[in-house]
């Protein structure tokens, strides 16, 4: 079959357009995020749309994600481009960090591009929210960001929301005994739920982390595990009880629930991980946690927590209460100085107006 | 009261084919029935715990990972060759079979010892990564069905296909020269459908795996 403007109706995977109607969503939600992220003192951050990949695993010490588009420059250097927006960040803005005046909050909205299979109608975010902070440990950097993260949601009006609260520190507790390769495999497999491929002996620890449901719930059930974990993991036990319950206090009309087997999709994810879900959606729209170990990696003792949400994935799942509000279309065909001036008037009463 | 997670029928996508009456049958035996009438590819079981959808075989993990069902039932080697990742909630006591490596069995030219291995198959993800595990390099022809024929009418000299009696193989001069793995039908989920509805689905995996009669 001869195909006619082969390249002019071909659509790229791995990135996309947003356009028309979905543009001034994406804008509305966008502009939505921003506001509230002004209104905690984050400030906006811009990373760079491509950066030197073979740095990653040398001064990052993470690797680039293998969906990564890469290519060479003309100085035969390899480069990616953005995939993920935290990575690009903190390698951005390390060598800023050791003379920073910390707390540093900072919040983004940018796309990213990863690979797809041309035949596939991707599941792929390519457009990503968020918010880091940097220099607050312990329980008040988790609180801001699981809180903000909370009231995200709630501000967006999106329908059921629940979050789930994991510990990535309650696993590095208690395989901490592992070499690294089975440690990453058992994490693999807890957050696969798969606990049967375990050993048998991490089948029983294994049997904490299938536990899923709400403050209340957990604290019952992890009364019985007191005496079978270490006192470093009784106490990222008690860590998460104590973030999860405040969490639900804070902002009760989020649904929260402790889930094991949340265990953070990157190897730097460190403490407290967590995930948002909504019916509908193919895969969670918002995900963070704690990466101290990241930063760890380039030499900095700082502590660092932040979540990203799935702007396109959450666009298309607003309650359809979401109204944008229509145009103004003015009647009135009359000059373009006429209009205009009839235009700026409505516009001062916070009306839409197209001239 | 019902809560939002469980306002709804979980949505279950099954395969067209030899699983389905299989599946019919061990749902019917814990009390839900359908019937998919006029031939709709969607029902729904009238106690409304279940939607259900008929899919074909090689396409149910595609509406599962995009969430358009949130669980499937299907076996180990379509959800392996899919490429994508589910949550697997049980096993299934029916539709067992094997991937199995066959061959002729007085073949016309004996294959050399130090060539590349030629297989045909319409499994072309697991026997890539099966052989590469085995530290085998293996050239690949992806067929889409009656798999038997390449050895037969001389495209490979081996095949990888799914084997239950033999009967097939038999017919064509063919052998079983290995078995690769044995193939379960399991119940899968969407991530994130699970972790959302994982108290609704929680309980219909009790259901499956209830003894028939209790």
């Amino acid at each position: 079959m001869n195909t006619r403007n082969p390249g002019l109706l071909s659509l790229t995977a791995g990135s996309e357009g947003i356009v028309l109607q979905d543009g001034e969503l994406h804008r509305f939600l966008v502009s939505k995020l921003d506001t509230l992220f002004h209104s905690w003192g984050y400030t906006p951050v811009h990373t760079p749309m491509a950066d030197y990949a073979d740095d990653y695993a040398e001064t990052v010490g993470v690797s680039v994600p293998p969906y990564t588009y890469r290519f060479v420059d003309r100085e035969g250097q390899i480069l990616s481009l953005r995939s993920d927006i935290t990575l690009f960040l903190v390698k951005q803005i390390h060598h800023l960090l050791k003379s920073a005046v910390l707390p540093l909050r900072m919040c983004y909205s940018d796309s990213i591009v990863r690979y797809q299979d041309a035949i596939d109608i991707g599941k792929n975010e390519f457009f990503q929210s968020g918010a880091e902070l940097l220099g607050v440990s312990g329980r008040d950097g988790d609180l801001e960001i699981l809180v903000l993260l909370a009231r995200v949601l709630e501000s967006l009006d999106l329908p059921n929301p629940v979050i789930h609260v994991g510990s990535r520190e309650l696993f590095d507790q208690l395989w901490s005994d592992k070499n690294q390769h089975d440690k990453e495999e058992a994490r693999k497999a807890l957050s696969m739920r798969e606990f049967r491929t375990l050993s048998k002996e991490d089948q029983q620890t294994a049997r904490l982390f299938s536990f899923i449901g709400n403050t209340a719930e957990f604290r019952n059930y992890a009364t019985s595990w007191s005496s079978h974990i270490s006192k470093q993991a009784q106490v990222a036990l008690d860590e998460l009880i104590d973030r999860a319950a405040t969490l639900e206090s804070l902002v009760p009309v989020i649904e929260v629930r402790i889930d094991l087997s949340e265990l953070g999709s990157q190897g730097y994810h460190s403490g407290i991980v967590f995930s948002a879900y909504l019916p509908g959606a193919d895969s969670s729209i918002a995900s963070g946690g704690r990466y101290d170990r990241l930063l760890k990696n380039l030499e900095l003792e700082v502590p660092a927590i932040g979540f990203s949400l799935m702007t396109s994935k959450v666009a298309s799942l607003l309650s359809p209460s979401t109204q944008l509000g229509d145009y103004h279309e003015l009647a009135n065909r009359e000059n373009f100085e006429k209009r205009y001036h009839q235009a700026e008037a409505l516009r001062a009463q916070g009306k839409k107006v197209r001239l | 009261m019902k809560s939002a997670a469980e306002a709804h029928p979980l949505t279950l996508a099954l395969p067209k084919g030899r699983l389905e009456q299989d599946v019919q049958a061990h749902l019917a035996a814990r009390g839900i029935t359908f019937s998919f009438e006029n031939r709709k590819l969607v029902a729904y079981d009238p106690s409304g715990l279940l939607k259900i959808m008929l899919v074909k075989n090689a396409d149910l993990p595609v509406y599962v990972h995009h969430g358009i069902a949130g669980l499937g039932i299907c076996g180990d080697d379509v959800i392996y060759e899919s490429g994508y990742e589910f949550f697997t909630l049980a096993d299934l006591p029916f539709g067992s079979t094997k991937m199995c490596l066959a061959g002729a069995k007085t073949p016309d030219v004996q294959p050399r010892e130090d060539s590349v291995m030629r297989v045909a198959t319409k499994f072309t993800r697991f026997t890539r990564d099966y052989f590469h595990n085995q530290g085998v390099a293996v050239e690949m022809i992806k067929l889409n069905g009656s798999v038997e024929l390449a050895p037969v009418l001389g495209l490979t000299p081996y095949i990888v296909d799914l084997v239950e009696t033999g009967s097939t193989l038999k017919a064509n001069n063919l052998e079983v020269l290995q078995v690769l793995q044995e193939i379960s039908v399991r119940l899968i989920a969407n991530p994130a459908y699970y972790k959302y509805h994982y108290r609704q689905v929680d309980a219909f995996v009790r259901l499956l795996n209830q003894e028939e009669g209790t």
